[in-house]
């Protein structure tokens, strides 16, 4: 190796796979250091000789980085501050940029000097489970101690507590063929499938592609892996129809082929203020996917096992040949298995000689390593060293001095993302291991190290023979490129779980803080399915959920249950495989943009003219429009009432659903969805409509204009326009697909305005165009027509009201209503018009006694509403059946009334639930409810509409309206619901 | 004027896009105005052979109108004044074409005449181009369905949903996508759209 940079610590022995010419600095706890391009923060800490990074969850055990990978359960960090602080981040994955700042966490007081170690001494009573034993009494004490302390001390990392500054994005991916992992499988496999023309989407968690071919010394084709791994995706990258994601966790494996994904933006560049963002999650749509996500090394039980300085071997050979870092200056390997060896040789090869080889095995030595001392047979029952490991001991009490210890207990296939959809893996006695088992998801197969293939050879093999098979399968031209070659190292392993010489307890979950001590316990305690062990003893899970430890921890329960560890089996793998922040699955659909807002074309028309917008679904519209000197809404509205109703008002009534219906059948479709008949309906005429749900209770009401013989345009209420669309597509494609009926929403092409008061006629008459004539004899109420209007726009006009007097309704196309508003307000001014917004609209409905949303509530049916004569009896139509019964017809059934104060200058409110004067506050009292209040300012108080038993058997009487949410309790009479022009003299005028 | 109203005004069109021209950095994201569209739908007829020929006699009179033919759903087809009928869904089709009428629907009428029902939706749809070596990954960002080339090209025509947003997309050019989506959610468009290309450049 080249000599080290002296710049960036002395744990740098050589460069690596890097380049010592780009120096880093970085910060951790405060102090300045110096890494290299192309480092993680764990290597760059460790190169400067940093061994203590944490303190472990329930113990506060000093701990130091454990592994190179996602799998960490140690090296947890605080990255950034302020608002970009972002707490438990794996040192192992965090890729080294200018500026970077981490600190330590779970600790109170010095990272050195941890005063909640103290659990650590007082762990006989913080075993597993031990919450659920303890705080029992005093009973009080719950909430106000036990709870707040526990809470206090729990947790690692902790939140900024300011939002999050960071944007982030979503996107949708389409793939031939999706390959997990750009190791030397996956790289083989996306070379192969790349050269014969597939769509190929090969991603990877690292920022480097090669996987362990960037930590290893194995040659391919003749050259260093790592070199060939680089030379490979050079050329996949050259390659239009593949695309390589870097720093992209796939983390979970959904139905049907897709999968989610992480990438990585922005997290590895120093100024991260740039428009880019973040995060993007993918979403993934994937024909084929191989997945080649590797293994992961485990660890062994024995005494003391997680100082810092103790880490995976596999571990200390990444950190070696990728890094060009030594974990330590004495370094043991302790191993069940032949590939701990290769850490020694390795080792050697860098110039650290390992202070000893210890195997597990009574074999012969699996390799010659000159000056290494080796003991075979042999175990480690504990270790030594406070805050970094001093020594080891060995099971006949020899002590041996490090300053590394690197462990290797064998390698666990990566089968996560194959049990995301129930996959269970199986259990393979030959390398002590699960693999994949039979049930993949959809369109899966997994090769390499994922499948159970540990040697390089097989894996690249493997890779090559999955992607011809693809390509085949995809009827493509196959490649005649030979599979990459390489050695196929041995992996032998005789599996070895925990050391029963052990002193001192052995720790199994790094991250959980759990031991075998209390997987005993969980054992004994009657936990012994792996799912109750989980829980009891909170093995597997948090951050690395489990990676190193779950394996480890089922064999220690199969051996106290004297199972096979594949009869014991294992927990369900659920996504995601590595952890993703709360904004990352938000995305931008944060704040005003979680969804969208529709805006009628008039928007603009009534934010200039004192418009005051509320959300009615996803629309805007103008509750009322302020004035000057008007200081409360009421004022507004009480005078957008009044002036409509001497003059004329004007309304954006838009937002009401618009269907068209155009067909031979039409007509009998009509009949078929509304309760009353619309075969009989004129041209030129419209006609009001309920519509009962199969169910009888009714769903909607609206108008519907007949255009022509063949031609209806429906309207909705607002709320209901999609579900009424919906309905009626479901009637015309399922229940009568022989009628002749095409259907269009025509909700988006018309602005439409009501025009209403006693001065509408006189305000139209200037507007529409000539020679169209609106007089009451030519257009009478309920009638409609396509005319133009304004000299010579397109129009349709409707003479129907809402608001009880003589009124219209205008619809021009979409592009024009801004002007036709601003038009038909400036035309107005010499009638007296006023704009009026949504309030008034329902004061004035209410006013007149219709029904609208919070009385078509779903559970009314048309009788309540008064509307029971609609349904009529010469047709058939959907929900007519159902409204029959005699439940729904019952003689003392709800109507719809309405209702006055006694005391005028009450307040109705709706909710209020009617009870007779004297009869007692329960549920069997009941006789309804009031749905709709208003102020009237035509009337002089407030009004309701409601559904009262027996209703029109009660007009006149004295009821109290009972309020126990708001408190109050008020009486009110029962009155007519039709408080103006009940005869609808206004309207025919 | 013979016809006029006593208002001494016209009205005049406001497009909810507002001639939105964009550039960002190499992709041009453009507001399409004053365009036709109207909806074509076949009557539906029980008899197989009457129905093949109320298709026929429907395609017949587009073809000599327009050029056009008939498509499956989801197809696209086009002439080279840029007019292009697209496959929506079975028995249904958008016409679009320039600004001909100030009545579309009733212009097209004369067309097809019984051989179909038409719609005016000139006015139903907002209309976005995005067109640069960056619309494909903008659009990544928030289309569900493939727009890879080797799925849509310039023959397809796609429904689909895009931030809660119903969206009708083609591809007349390889790197120019046309998106329609209603028109009252078109700020809310054009900022879903917006915000994707200003992610990828």
């Amino acid at each position: 190796m080249n000599a080290p940079s002296s710049m960036t610590g002395a744990g740098r022995i050589g460069k690596g796979l890097l380049d010592p010419g780009k120096t880093i600095s970085f910060q951790f706890n405060g102090r300045h250091y110096s890494g290299l391009q192309g480092d993680t923060l764990a290597s760059a800490l460790l190169a400067n000789d940093q061994r203590l990074l944490g303190r472990s969850f329930k113990y506060h055990r000093p701990r130091g980085i454990f592994s190179a990978g996602a799998e960490e359960p140690n090296a947890l960090l605080e990255l950034g501050r302020g608002a970009y602080k972002e707490p438990n981040t794996r040192a192992t994955v965090t890729e080294l940029h200018e500026g970077l700042e981490a600190h330590s966490q779970n600790h109170r007081g010095p990272l050195s000097f941890d005063v909640m170690a103290i659990n650590d001494y007082l762990s006989s009573f913080l075993s597993a489970g031990f919450y659920y034993k303890t705080f029992m009494w005093p009973k009080a004490f719950w909430e106000k101690l036990y709870e707040p302390v526990i809470r206090a001390a729990a947790g690692l990392g902790s939140l900024s507590g300011e939002a999050d500054p960071d944007t982030y994005d979503k996107g949708f991916l389409h793939t031939d063929l999706l390959i997990i992992g750009a190791g030397p499988a996956g790289l083989a496999a996306a070379l192969t499938a790349g050269r014969a023309g597939l769509r190929v989407i090969l991603a990877d968690d690292d920022f480097l592609p090669g996987g362990r071919l960037n930590a290893e010394q194995m040659q391919v084709d003749g050259m260093p892996g790592s070199q060939w791994a680089a030379a490979s995706y050079a050329e996949l990258l050259s390659m239009p129809h593949v695309r390589c994601l870097l720093r992209t966790s796939v983390y979970g494996a959904f139905d049907h082929g897709i999968y989610g994904a992480l990438q990585r933006c922005t997290d590895h560049l120093a100024d991260k203020t740039g428009r880019r963002p973040r995060q993007i999650l993918w979403r993934i749509y994937a024909r084929q996917t191989i997945l080649s996500a590797g293994a992961t090394e485990r660890s062994i039980a024995f005494g003391n096992n997680d100082r810092p300085g103790i880490m995976l071997a596999g571990a200390v050979r990444t950190y070696l040949n990728r890094f060009g870092v030594a974990p330590g200056k004495q370094v043991i390997v302790f191993t069940n298995n032949d590939d701990g060896w290769r850490t020694a040789a390795d080792l050697s090869r860098a110039g650290v000689a390992p202070a000893a080889i210890i195997d597990t095995r009574s074999i012969p030595e699996p390799m010659h390593l000159p000056g290494v001392q080796v003991l075979m047979g042999a175990r480690i029952t504990t270790t030594r060293g406070r805050l970094a490991l001093r020594s080891v001991t060995l099971q006949d009490g020899q002590s041996i001095p490090c300053d590394c210890l690197a462990v290797s207990g064998g390698w666990s296939p990566n089968v996560h993302l194959t049990c995301h959809q129930r996959g269970r893996p199986v259990w393979r006695e030959d390398i002590a291991a699960f693999v994949p088992g039979t049930d993949l998801p959809s369109g899966m197969r997994v090769i390499g190290a994922a499948g159970g293939s540990l040697g390089l050879s097989a894996s690249l093999t493997e890779g090559h023979q999955a992607a011809v098979e693809l390509i085949k399968h995809a009827g493509r031209h196959q490649t005649t490129s030979p599979a990459p070659v390489a050695e196929q190292e041995s992996a032998r392993i005789t599996a070895f779980w925990q050391v029963p010489e052990s002193r001192g307890r052995a720790w199994v979950d790094l991250q959980n803080d759990v031991t075998t001590k209390d997987i005993a316990l969980s054992f004994r305690e009657g936990f012994r399915s792996v799912e109750h062990l989980k829980r009891y003893t909170t093995l597997g899970m948090a951050t690395d959920q489990g990676k190193t430890s779950n394996v480890l921890g089922l064999a220690v329960l199969a051996q106290l249950g004297g199972k096979r560890i594949e009869d014991t089996g294992t927990t369900i793998f659920r996504p995601p495989y590595t952890p993703i922040a709360i904004g990352a699955l938000a995305g931008r659909s944060r704040g005003k943009h979680f969804r969208p807002v529709r805006q009628t074309p008039s928007h603009r028309w009534a934010m200039e003219n004192g418009g005051d917008m509320v959300e009615s679904g996803l629309w805007l519209r103008a509750q009322w429009y302020s004035q000057a000197g008007e200081t409360h809404w009421r004022q507004s509205v009480d005078r957008e009432v009044q002036q409509t109703r001497r003059t004329v008002g004007i309304c954006d009534v838009t937002t009401l659903g618009k269907i068209d219906i155009q067909g031979r059948d039409a007509a009998e479709f009509l009949d078929r969805v509304y309760a009353n008949t619309f075969s009989t309906l004129a041209i030129g005429k419209v006609r009001y409509g309920l519509m009962l749900r199969e169910d009888g209770f009714v769903m909607d009401d609206g108008t519907t204009a007949r255009l022509g013989e063949t031609h209806f345009l429906m309207t909705t209420t607002t709320a209901n326009a999609v579900s009424v669309f919906r309905h009626l597509e479901f009637c015309r494609q399922c229940l009568w697909p022989d009628m002749d009926v095409h259907l269009i929403s025509a909700t988006e092409q018309w602005a439409q305005y009501a025009i209403a008061g006693p001065q509408s006629r006189a305000l139209l008459e200037g507007v529409v165009d000539a020679p169209f004539d609106i007089s009451n004899d030519a257009f009478p109420f309920m009638a409609c027509a396509e005319l133009t209007v304004f000299n010579g726009t397109p129009a349709r006009l409707f003479r129907i009201s809402f608001s009880g007097e003589m009124a219209y309704e205008l619809a021009v196309p979409t592009r024009y209503g801004h002007a036709l508003m601003e038009a038909l307000m400036e035309h107005g001014k010499a009638f007296d018009a006023v704009a009026y917004g949504l309030e008034a609209l329902g004061v004035m409905r209410v006013e007149k006694g219709h029904a609208a949303g919070n009385e078509l509530n779903g559970q009314t049916t048309a009788g309540n509403l008064g509307l029971g004569r609609m349904v009529s009896t010469k047709k058939d139509c959907i929900g007519a059946v159902l409204s029959r019964r005699s439940a729904m017809n019952a003689s003392d059934a709800i109507q719809l009334m309405g209702f006055v104060p006694e005391d005028k200058s009450q307040t109705l409110r709706a909710g209020a639930h009617f009870l007779l004067p004297d009869a007692p506050e329960t549920t069997e009292s009941d006789l309804g409810w009031m749905s709709s209040v208003a102020y009237s300012p035509t009337l002089g108080s407030h009004i309701g509409l409601g559904f009262i038993r027996n209703g029109s058997n009660r007009l006149g009487e004295r009821i109290r309206a009972y309020d126990p949410v708001r408190g109050g309790s008020i009486f009110v009479q029962v009155v007519s619901p039709h408080f103006v022009d009940p005869d609808g003299e206004r309207l025919r005028g | 004027m013979e016809n006029a109203c006593v208002a001494d005004m016209t009205l005049s069109a406001n497009y909810p896009l507002d001639g939105l021209d964009e550039l960002i950095e190499d992709t041009r994201l453009s507001a399409v105005e004053n365009l036709d569209i109207v909806s074509i739908a076949l009557p539906r007829i029980l008899g197989a052979e009457e129905a093949r020929q109320t298709r026929d006699a429907l395609e017949d009179n587009l073809k000599s109108s327009f050029g056009l033919q008939l498509t499956d759903v989801g197809m696209r087809s086009s002439n080279p004044d840029k007019d292009s009928l697209l496959g929506l869904q079975p028995g249904l089709w958008f016409l679009v074409t320039g600004k001909q009428s100030s009545e579309p629907a009733r212009a097209l009428k004369t067309v097809v005449r019984d051989t179909a029902y038409v719609t005016d939706q000139s006015d139903s749809w907002a209309i976005l181009d995005i067109a640069g070596p960056h619309a494909q990954a903008a659009l990544e960002r928030i289309c569900s369905v493939d727009i890879d080339q080797s799925a849509v090209d310039a023959t397809r025509v796609v429904r689909t949903s895009m931030e809660h947003l119903s969206v009708i997309l083609e591809r007349p050019e390889t790197e120019r996508f046309r998106l329609y989506s209603p028109v009252s959610s078109a700020r809310s468009f054009q900022h879903m759209v917006s915000v994707s290309l200003q992610n990828v450049v």
